[in-house]
Parts: structure tokens; C-alpha cells; sequence
């Protein structure tokens, strides 16, 4: 096991990668009653196309890695979620862009959880007969998300920027794909993704690292798996961008996005994420002379809010609120960024203010073992945690936000979504 | 620690150093008064914008970056019979930040005494175009709630539930109320607020009692006249009366209301707590097992009790066109769980997974202090022991027989289904 000290925060992170390949980082958390782990695949929903594990190429109903992520639980006769409930343990699962992450969190009997996380999540069971049954219950989650506005301004505003993707379909998938999805098709992305080395389990809580990588051990040992494969999957890359987007829905007034899409080249770089999250919190924060202008003007209110996603594969920012005019939050933000780079030398005072306020919300991380874990780095960015960022943080100057700036703010980038209330209201 | 520092206002202590930040709470609670709800939410949102020591929105929220990120919000909540404008207010820990910042305390609570004490104010009214704002935004809030569904459908169903009772009544009000009150009848309602709520500030972390009380101390905060206390609702029975409202929507909600006369002081209270743990309130629940798994009609359908008010409420978002179904289905299993239909291997399961999440709350800053609250709200001295010890002890008999007191009110259906 690799140790990493952390002694200004009090904490260690100790990394260990078994011979089947699995990755397993530990933080012991003293003092904590909880211990939370999340078992992740690096498979979501723009993992539709691969050559699968028997060397064919496949092309999978939109929705199926979440799909997936439903029915590992149904098992023979029980659900996995009992099993976690009999030792006390609350359970769950979510799916993204590019993980599956299965997680529990218990005070008590933590070999027991950790022992089902790995069976469950490492030994399928499916038929038709239950694949079936689930189309009901995902149908209802799909027509949840699509009732929420916000989420699907969100979701709607990441399809207009790469409409050639498979970031063009929601992560459930749509009504009507998920009812082409079979157990054959379930068992070929379990078979092609679940691979022990395309996983990493995280522990965090009140645990003995030792001890618990010995339990991971011992129960990889009982679990026969295929030799490692090389993941290939076929993302085509996204060449297109559609501009401008509206429609309509029952909502009482207009709700607007900016989107700006990144280039996918940069987001392996850990110190472009932390640049373009401290430079748009510059631009956007309640801190910023641009945030008063347009809520003093009434043209966002609370309800605004900006967010920038980074992955190895691609990255974007997404600049939303209520309004009342559109034309006018999406002329303002579209300037407040065109002319963001050139500004830059007068917001020196700035940046170390929101470098205080990056570095005061990580520390708040530290005090939730659900946040922590979520906060371990993986392979894709060289296993950079919470606590290097914070060094990180503190070494970025304006020429950093001016160097990633430039590259992450083009025109040609940047669109707008806007979802109109319905004109009868 | 629990300290009187004048009558009704209270300061409570917790110290703990597993965590890196020092959380604060400062609660404000009077009884709700329909007439000053949009007054009250008007409040809360104006603490949060501004104030004589921080003019601007701008400058208070560089003041929070320059407290090192830390974060603050306020909440406007209901207890019962009790409204509660709740401020909170964390800081990180000065040890686990660079330099010396040993005053970050200090300089947290006279932020909080700003907000309280120093609101921006001329002519004895708040600034107007700080409450124009606010108050345009408020009602454009209230407005747009129909916008979350979910969120709707389960305000109507109290709405229609509590009838005339306050505790119905949407606790931001209603968008004409605001039309009629200005920037001076805002600032007298502040001048009682201050003046009559009772206070508590709560702060949990690494910190030394008397630094923070002599910070404490600058806030100039009178004795009270009155102590405000939870009281119970009775609900008058009736036929049970279903609504349905049309929307333009892809899923439908449908929410439903039991009468369910057991407190938080009442013996069955704990058999209450299992049995809605057992019929919707975990995913060891007969509707997650039955709505959900077996007969596939939604995502999610849930059961909650409170035990301020004695009622049960159920969620659900389902096809319009299975409502019906979905209804009976419910019923079936109240009805099984009345007829002792328990499995005992569920309910040892449901019985650690709630004894687990008790234990879990330590872990969390605000759930701690809000379970601390709470038991001086109810004045409930209960330690983890005996509480695990309740729940350990309730059988199915006891669950069977508390089931037996659900009587169900009030179904609302917010019928959406376009395809």
C-alpha cells in the first residue's frame, strides 16, 4: 500500500492496486461512527458503442449502463439491498456520463457490507423475465427527470453542445430505448466493463486501512474473473455544436443556459479544471461586480447558478438561471466571457479572495465521509485527492487563468438554450 | 453546554473535533401567524442580502470569501405550530488554514450580529430598492413553485389537509399578500421579531467556550416576555375527500393524507416510527417491495410521519392512468400490516438500518445540531441508548395495533400524462 500524508489536515490516503487489477484507496477517518465505500466502473452512458469482450462490435440501446446499474441488485430470490439492510447498511447506486458507481454506507459489520458490495456488483444474475419488469419502473424515472425543468435545461443544454455524441441522449435513456434491452445485452456490458481493473473501491470512515484492504483481499481471491482486456470503446468525437435551442414547457417563467464546450484535449490537466472553476467563479460568483450588475438589474435572480463538468474525455460549463429577459442574460453572459481574458490583470485581488474561498469549501469536504470519498481522484487524472488540490489552489496566479482561459473561451463554443412557459399563461 | 444568556435566548455548545469547521446555527422562533408569512419570508431573504456593516450584496459576499469560504444561507422551516427563521453560518477550523487567523470566530459572530442587529435601514424602513428586489424575486418564487411538481403536488395535499389550519398554509405565502406590505411595515415586523421570537444560537466544533461567549455577548438581545412551545394539532375527521388537478406534464403525482393521532411523546410513538419504516419509509418497505418491485408502477412511492402534527403522508409519481391501481395497492398493504403480515427478518433489518442512521447523524454538523434542536424544541432527553433501545424492543403486534389508528383524509392527484 502506498501511503500519502496529510499532516497539515491530519489525514492520510493509502492507495493499493490487487493483481486482478482492482484499485482500492482507503482514508481512515477518526473519530467518525460511518464507513462509506463506492465501488465505481469507468462505464456510463456515452459507453454505448465498443468492441465487446468476444471482439464484436456493439452498439447498445441509449440507457443501458444505468440499466445495468438497476437489475445488479436483483438478485436470485433476493435484492442486494436486503442484504446490506439485515447488517444495518443503506445502500445505493448512480450513474453518469462515464462512471457507475454502487455505494453503501453503515456503522457496524463492515466486512459484511464490504463482502456484498464486491459480490453483488462482481456476480450478475439477470433473465428476460426480470429485465422486463424493470422497463416500468425506469420508464418512471425517465418521465421524473423529464417533469423537472431544471434538470432538463441541464441535460438539454449538454446534447445542443455535442449533438454528434453519445452525450446526445440522456443518461437513462429514452422511454423507447430502454424497452430494446435485453439480458444478453446486460450480460455483454457486465462482461466487457466490470472487469476488476476498470473498477477502483473506495472506503472512507472509521476503519483500519490493513485490515480492510485484507478483507478486499481475501474476497477477490473467491471471484473467478476473465483475463484483463483492454477496454476499447468507440466514442466518436464531437464536431458539431447547435448554437441556439428552444422550446416550450409548463413552467411559470423562462429559464435560460450559456453552455461553453471545452476542448476535450485539455481535460486530463488537472490544473486547466482548477483554473477555468476559480476563473468562472471570478466571472459569476456573488462576489463579482458582473453578478450585482445583472441581479440589481433584475436580469438573474437566486435561481442563477453556474457549474463546470471536467473529464478526461470532455469538458464544459454551463451558466444558468430564471429570467425575464432572455436576450438580455444571454447578451450579458456571452460579453462578461468574450471579454473576460482581456480583463484579467484587474482582478489580481479577486483571485486570491476566491482562492480563500476554493480552499474553505475543500476543508468543508473534509468533514462529510460521502464527500471525501467522492473526492479521491482516480487514473484518469494521476489520483490528484481533495487535499492536493488545495496545494494546487493555492499555486495558480492570473497567467494560469489567462493560459486556460483563452483556450476554454471561444465564440464558436458557446451556445444558449432557453425553455419558454407555455404563451397561454 | 446549554447557557440561558437572557430569557428565551439561549446559547448551546457542542464540542467536537473530528470535524475541520465550526458550524453555527442561529434559530429565531415565534408562533405562525398567517398574516405575516410573506412579511417573514421577506425577512429571511433579507438578512441574507445585506446589511448596514455590508451594504451590497457584492460586499457581503466578500466578506464570506475573505472568512475563507465560509458558507452561509438562511431557511425559513415549520415545527408544528412554530415558525423558525434559521441562519447558518461555518467557518473552516483556523488550524487547518494557512496563517494566522485566530480571530475567524470572532469575526463570525459579529457577522452574525450584523445580520441580526445592524439591518440597512433609512427612515425607519428597510432600503427600498434592497426590498423591491427581494420582494419582486419573492413573488416570482412563489409563483414558479408549480415548476417542481413534486414539490407542488405535496404543498396542495397540506393545503387541503390542514384545511384552515396554519400549518397547511404555504409557509412563504401567497403572492397578493406581498402587494400590500412596503418597505416600513417590513422593517416594524423586524423591530418585533427582534424583540419577541425566541433565539438560539447553536455552535459545534473545536472552539473555547468563554472566547465564544464574550463575542456571544456583544449581541444585544433582551429577556423575552414569552417562551414559545410546540403544540399539538387534532385533526378534525372527515369523509375523505380526493381532488384532482390537471397539468401539462409527463408524469402524474400522486400524494395522499392519513390522520395518524400519535406524537412524539406518545407511548406508540416508536411502534409509529416502524410501521411507516415498514409501509413506505425504506427500501425494505412494503411499497417500495410492491408499488416499486413488483408491480412496477413508479419510481419512487414514500411514506412520512410527523409526529408534530399526527400524520402520515404519501408520495408517488406514477401514469394517471394507474391511480387507481396504485391506490388499492396501498391500501392492500396498510391492510396487511394491520393483519400482522410483517416479515420478522425485515423488521430486525429495518430496526439496524434506523439504528445505524441515528448513529450516523454525529457524523454530520447541521443534522447534529438539528437533533439537538429538536429534543430542546420537545424538550426530550432521551440518550442513544434508550432511543435504540425503544426501537429494539417494538413488535409486530405493537406495529399492527399503532397501524390501526391511520385513517386516511385527503387524496390529491396532479394529473399530468401528455405523452
Amino acid at each position: 500500500m502506498i501511503e500519502f500524508k496529510y499532516p497539515q489536515y491530519n489525514e492520510n490516503v493509502y492507495k493499493e492496486q490487487l493483481k486482478n487489477g482492482l484499485t482500492v484507496v482507503i482514508e481512515p477517518k477518526k473519530g467518525f461512527q460511518k464507513t462509506y465505500a463506492s465501488l465505481t466502473v469507468k462505464y456510463g452512458s456515452i459507453d454505448n458503442t465498443f468492441i465487446s469482450y468476444d471482439d464484436e462490435k456493439k452498439e447498445m440501446p441509449a440507457g443501458i449502463a444505468h440499466f445495468l446499474e438497476h437489475k445488479m441488485f436483483d438478485k436470485d430470490g433476493y435484492d442486494a439491498m436486503d442484504i446490506f439492510s439485515k447488517y444495518g447498511a443503506s445502500s445505493n447506486a448512480f450513474t453518469s456520463f462515464n462512471r457507475t458507481s454502487y455505494l453503501f454506507s453503515c456503522t457496524n459489520y463492515i466486512k459484511e457490507n464490504l463482502n456484498t458490495l464486491l459480490d453483488f456488483v462482481q456476480e450478475p444474475y439477470f433473465n428476460d423475465k426480470k429485465v422486463d419488469k424493470e422497463k416500468g419502473i425506469i420508464a418512471q424515472e425517465i418521465k421524473m427527470y423529464n417533469n423537472d425543468p431544471n434538470a432538463s435545461l441541464y441535460f438539454n443544454t449538454i446534447q445542443n453542445m455535442y449533438p454528434d455524441s453519445h452525450l446526445n441522449v440522456d443518461i437513462a435513456g429514452t422511454v423507447k430505448s430502454i424497452k430494446k434491452i435485453t439480458s444478453d445485452d446486460l450480460y455483454t456490458a457486465h462482461k466487457t466493463f466490470y472487469q476488476p481493473s476498470n473498477m477502483q473501491l473506495n472506503i472512507v470512515g472509521n476503519v483500519n486501512p490493513e485490515k480492510v484492504l485484507k478483507i478486499v483481499m481475501e474476497n477477490q481471491k473467491k471471484h473467478n474473473f476473465l483475463p484483463a482486456q483492454k477496454i476499447k470503446r468507440i466514442q466518436p468525437l464531437s464536431k458539431r455544436i447547435n448554437y441556439f435551442n428552444q422550446r416550450k414547457m409548463d413552467v411559470f417563467g423562462t429559464k435560460v443556459a450559456v453552455g461553453i464546450k471545452g476542448d476535450s484535449e485539455l481535460g486530463k490537466d488537472i490544473k486547466y479544471e482548477l483554473s477555468i472553476s476559480l476563473l468562472l467563479e471570478i466571472l459569476f460568483s456573488e462576489d463579482s461586480d458582473n453578478y450585482a450588475y445583472l441581479y440589481n438589474n433584475g436580469i438573474i435572480d437566486d435561481s442563477f447558478g453556474f457549474d463546470f463538468d471536467c473529464n478526461k474525455n470532455f469538458n464544459f460549463a454551463i451558466i444558468a438561471g430564471d429570467t425575464e429577459y432572455p436576450n438580455d442574460f444571454i447578451m450579458n453572459i456571452k460579453k462578461i466571457l468574450i471579454n473576460a481574458i482581456s480583463n484579467l490583470d484587474n482582478y489580481i485581488d479577486e483571485l486570491e479572495l476566491i482562492k480563500r474561498e476554493e480552499i474553505g469549501q475543500h476543508i468543508l469536504i473534509m468533514n462529510s465521509i460521502e464527500a471525501t470519498a467522492n473526492n479521491l481522484g482516480d487514473s484518469d487524472n494521476n489520483f490528484v485527492n481533495l487535499f492536493d488540490e488545495v496545494n494546487l489552489i493555492n499555486n495558480i496566479t492570473i497567467d494560469n487563468l489567462k493560459e486556460y482561459g483563452s483556450k476554454f473561451i471561444l465564440d464558436e463554443n458557446i451556445i444558449s438554450n432557453v425553455i419558454f412557459p407555455y404563451s397561454d399563461k | 453546554m446549554q447557557k440561558y444568556i437572557s430569557n428565551g435566548f439561549s446559547l448551546n455548545t457542542i464540542h467536537e473535533d473530528k470535524f475541520k469547521t465550526i458550524t453555527i446555527t442561529c434559530d429565531l422562533i415565534e408562533p405562525l401567524n398567517i398574516n405575516d408569512f410573506a412579511k417573514r419570508a421577506l425577512l429571511a431573504e433579507l438578512f441574507e442580502t445585506n446589511n448596514a456593516d455590508y451594504p451590497t450584496q457584492t460586499k457581503l459576499a466578500r466578506q464570506l470569501s475573505k472568512m475563507y469560504g465560509a458558507s452561509f444561507g438562511t431557511n425559513l422551516l415549520r415545527y408544528g405550530n412554530l415558525s423558525i427563521i434559521r441562519i447558518n453560518l461555518s467557518i473552516p477550523n483556523p488550524k487547518f488554514i494557512p496563517g494566522n487567523h485566530a480571530l475567524l470566530l470572532r469575526d463570525a459572530i459579529n457577522f452574525l450580529n450584523s445580520i441580526l442587529m445592524r439591518p440597512l435601514v433609512s427612515n425607519n424602513a428597510f432600503d427600498n430598492d434592497t426590498f423591491n428586489l427581494q420582494k419582486s424575486n419573492m413573488q416570482k418564487y412563489i409563483s414558479s413553485i408549480t415548476d417542481d411538481k413534486q414539490y407542488y403536488s405535496s404543498v396542495k395535499l397540506k393545503e387541503y389537509y390542514y384545511q384552515n389550519d396554519n400549518r397547511g398554509k404555504f409557509l412563504f405565502g401567497d403572492v397578493s399578500q406581498y402587494d400590500k406590505i412596503n418597505s416600513s411595515d417590513e422593517y416594524q415586523y423586524y423591530k418585533s421579531v427582534i424583540k419577541q421570537d425566541n433565539l438560539r444560537i447553536s455552535v459545534l466544533g473545536d472552539f473555547d467556550d468563554e472566547t465564544l461567549m464574550s463575542y456571544i455577548n456583544q449581541i444585544n438581545i433582551s429577556n423575552r416576555d414569552k417562551i414559545y412551545k410546540i403544540d399539538y394539532y387534532k385533526h378534525a375527521e372527515s369523509e375523505v375527500k380526493c381532488i384532482t388537478e390537471d397539468t401539462n406534464a409527463t408524469q402524474s403525482n400522486l400524494n395522499m393524507a392519513y390522520n395518524f393521532p400519535v406524537y412524539y411523546d406518545s407511548d406508540d410513538f416508536f411502534a409509529a416510527l416502524l410501521f411507516n419504516a415498514i409501509f413506505g419509509g425504506s427500501s425494505q418497505s412494503k411499497l417500495f417491495k410492491n408499488v416499486r418491485e413488483k408491480y412496477s408502477l413508479a419510481y419512487y412511492a414514500n411514506s412520512m410521519f410527523n409526529s408534530l402534527n399526527g400524520v402520515m403522508m404519501i408520495n408517488s409519481g406514477i401514469d394517471a392512468s394507474n391511480a387507481k391501481k396504485v391506490q388499492s395497492i396501498i391500501n392492500e398493504q396498510l391492510k396487511a400490516i394491520q393483519n400482522k403480515n410483517i416479515n420478522v427478518d425485515i423488521l430486525k433489518s429495518v430496526k439496524a438500518e434506523m439504528i445505524s442512521s441515528k448513529k450516523a447523524i454525529l457524523d454530520n454538523p447541521r443534522q447534529s445540531l438539528e437533533q439537538e434542536f429538536a429534543n430542546s424544541l420537545l424538550n426530550r432527553k432521551l440518550s442513544f441508548e434508550q432511543w435504540c433501545e425503544n426501537i429494539d424492543s417494538v413488535s409486530i403486534d405493537e406495529i399492527a395495533k399503532v397501524a390501526q389508528k391511520v385513517d386516511l383524509q385527503t387524496v390529491f392527484l396532479l394529473k399530468g400524462d401528455n405523452k
